[in-house]
């Protein structure tokens, strides 16, 4: 496995470890300021939403600005949606370098996961787009695309459940 | 003093209260499909989904499968999609552009307009067997107003407009935000399951008396952000937020706006360089409409309810949200962006954030609200024989104009509910006497 294959990997897993066990804060520290991070929604059986500045999207956060404030509504215990949080456990897998351009990489993962709340169990699966920048020797997330392969959601998303 | 299973309605005694059960019984599902569902307009689509000759849509209506499509003279029509030949749906994707619906099954096929058009192997049929008479069924009646197109399945009910009665007058509201008077779907959907009876979404759409409580920390967000959560004095129209019964078991919350919108009313959130497009949105309003209309179309929300499930929530973006019950204790729910025709780019992004940003399946606010519906269904299903009513007199007892945070709005639409499903017109009176 080349270096950069394993650091992407090393990266995702931890941003799924970090998730699983709520880590927010080290979690949020893995974005860049200026990362974004979007959920389409679907516009056909085919195709996803594709321009989430014109389209209507599940959600997209412009910065990281937008993550801490999830953050913010979980910690709070204010937000019944999360309380009690649900526990989640995520397996990612087929995590693959699409591109490297510098300091700049390309990766694509799948993810299963499986969360279990006041309504049971539900496993849910997705397709992960990320977008990677090396600063300072580290890599962050810049963008994050995550691809429900449902189109109809059994219930709210929060950014545990993705 | 009614004498209904439902409800309690006795006005004259303060008293409202609401049978759990209406909540609860699958049986009564199955009378609401019947006394409700197949007697009143729903709300079939816009339309903006279907703008060229061709083009389909294809959605579940009153628990029908349809197809919504621009004819070949470029008129919508609704029809059901099952195949006149032995019932497999027509067309099997949810959009798209076509001249002919194909039915895969024999091989059967229709033009945009519904006409049958070609059969393969006719020559089996005897004589008596007529194309013309077997082209897709239409559904009985499908009329619009200002876009919005509603289907019945009743031939025997008078017509939307009658039925949206002062309806008419919120959404001429929502419309006049556009500069041209169209407004369009965005594109992008959002689908989502609750598990709770649909009427509980009904109330909830329209229930300003949770926003404290359940969505503590979308205020917080808001606050954090520069935004005065507290609702302004002095605007020209109205001067606080009331509940209104808009006739035919439609109503309305009608709030001063204190949340930012789109059209007209900036806030920090929307960031500087959005705010010259916003003050011209607003200036465009004035011109076109006159200084009051405008600050009334510019300057309030309004949560819309078109009886029994369409919901109109024109406040910090236009929300379409309709919803289907697929037992007595889980519905479907579908939710559309709403937009003026040509809104410029900058604007869009002003308004999907502000959509984004509380509704939705991933927003601030929406899964709390699913949350607090789910706990209501869990907390009255079984106890129903030990506490069989809830309690719905907020202002009840109030001359007048009653708040947003009052419950007159819900006490409409179960009095309209109550009506379909036990054919009387108690409940009418008692509307008549609060
Ligand atoms: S069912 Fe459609 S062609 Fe037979
Ligand atoms: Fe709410």
């Amino acid at each position: 496995m080349s270096d950069v294959q394993q650091e992407v990997t090393n990266l995702i897993y931890r941003e799924a470890t970090l998730l699983d066990r709520r880590e927010w804060d080290d979690w949020i520290d893995l974005y860049t300021e200026d990362a974004v991070y979007w959920v389409p929604s679907w516009a056909n059986e085919e195709e996803t939403t594709n321009d989430p500045e014109l389209q209507l999207n599940l959600i997209y956060l412009r910065n990281r600005g937008g993550l801490e404030d999830r953050v913010f509504r979980i910690e709070s215990r204010d937000s019944y949606a999360s309380v009690p949080l649900d526990r989640t456990v995520h397996l990612v897998s087929n995590v693959l370098v699409q591109k490297e351009d510098g300091d700049d990489i390309e990766a694509t993962a799948n993810c299963i996961v499986h969360t279990y709340g006041k309504k049971g169990g539900l496993t849910r699966g997705s397709l992960y787009d990320f977008n990677l920048r090396r600063i300072n020797g580290e890599l962050k997330i810049t963008r994050k695309k995550i691809t429900f392969i449902d189109d109809r959601l059994e219930g709210p998303i929060d950014v545990y459940h993705l | 003093m009614n004498t209904s299973p439902y409800i309690i309605d006795n006005p004259a005694q303060n008293d409202f209260r609401l049978n759990r059960q209406t909540l609860v019984d699958p049986d009564i599902l199955t009378l609401e499909k019947a006394r409700i569902f197949d007697r009143c307009w729903i709300y079939a689509g816009h339309e903006s989904e279907v703008t060229k000759a061709g083009d389909f849509v294809t959605r579940n209506v009153a628990g029908r499968p349809v197809i919504l499509a621009r004819d070949s003279s470029g008129g919508l029509r609704l029809f059901l999609n099952t195949c006149r030949h032995r019932g497999a749906q027509v067309c099997r994707e949810r959009a798209g552009n076509t001249k002919r619906f194909f039915c895969f099954y024999h091989g059967w096929s229709y033009d945009n307009d519904g006409k049958l058009v070609a059969v393969p192997g006719d020559d089996a049929y005897p004589e008596s067997f007529d194309r013309s008479e077997l082209g897709l069924t239409e559904v009985p009646r499908f009329e619009e107003y200002r876009g919005f197109w509603f289907a019945c399945f009743d031939s025997t009910v008078p017509d939307l407009e009658t039925y949206l009665a002062d309806a008419k007058d919120y959404i001429d509201l929502v419309v006049e935000q556009s500069p041209d008077g169209r407004m369009e779907i965005i594109s992008g959907v959002q689908e989502y399951d609750i598990a709770a009876n649909w009427k509980l979404l009904v109330e909830n759409s329209f229930d300003d008396y949770h926003l404290h409580s359940t969505h503590s920390t979308w205020l917080e967000y808001m606050k954090d952000a520069g935004v005065d959560t507290k609702v302004p004095k002095g605007l020209l129209l109205p001067k606080r937020g009331i509940g209104k019964d808009l006739g035919n078991g439609n109503a309305v919350i009608d709030n001063v706006n204190f949340r930012g919108r789109p059209v007209a009313s900036w806030i920090a959130i929307y960031g500087e360089e959005a705010k010259p497009a916003v003050e011209a949105a607003k200036a465009e309003l004035v011109e076109r409409l006159g200084e009051e209309r405008a600050e009334r179309v510019a300057e309030t929300n309004r949560n819309l309810f078109i009886f029994p499930n369409l919901m109109i929530n024109d406040g910090s973006s236009v929300t379409i949200r309709t919803f289907w019950p697929n037992a007595s204790n889980e519905m479907q729910v579908t939710a559309w962006a709403l937009g003026p025709v040509g809104e410029s780019p900058i604007m869009r992004k002003v308004r999907l954030d502000s959509f984004l940003t509380f509704y939705g399946p991933g927003g601030l606010a929406t899964p709390d609200d699913v949350e607090a519906l789910e706990q209501v269904q869990n907390g009255l299903t079984s106890t129903v024989k030990e506490v069989p009513w809830s309690v719905m007199t907020r202002g009840i007892a109030k001359d007048g104009e009653q708040l947003n945070s009052d419950e007159l709005h819900l006490r409409t639409f179960w009095r309209r509910w109550n009506a379909l499903m036990t054919g009387d017109n108690v409940s009418a009176k008692a509307e008549a006497a609060e």
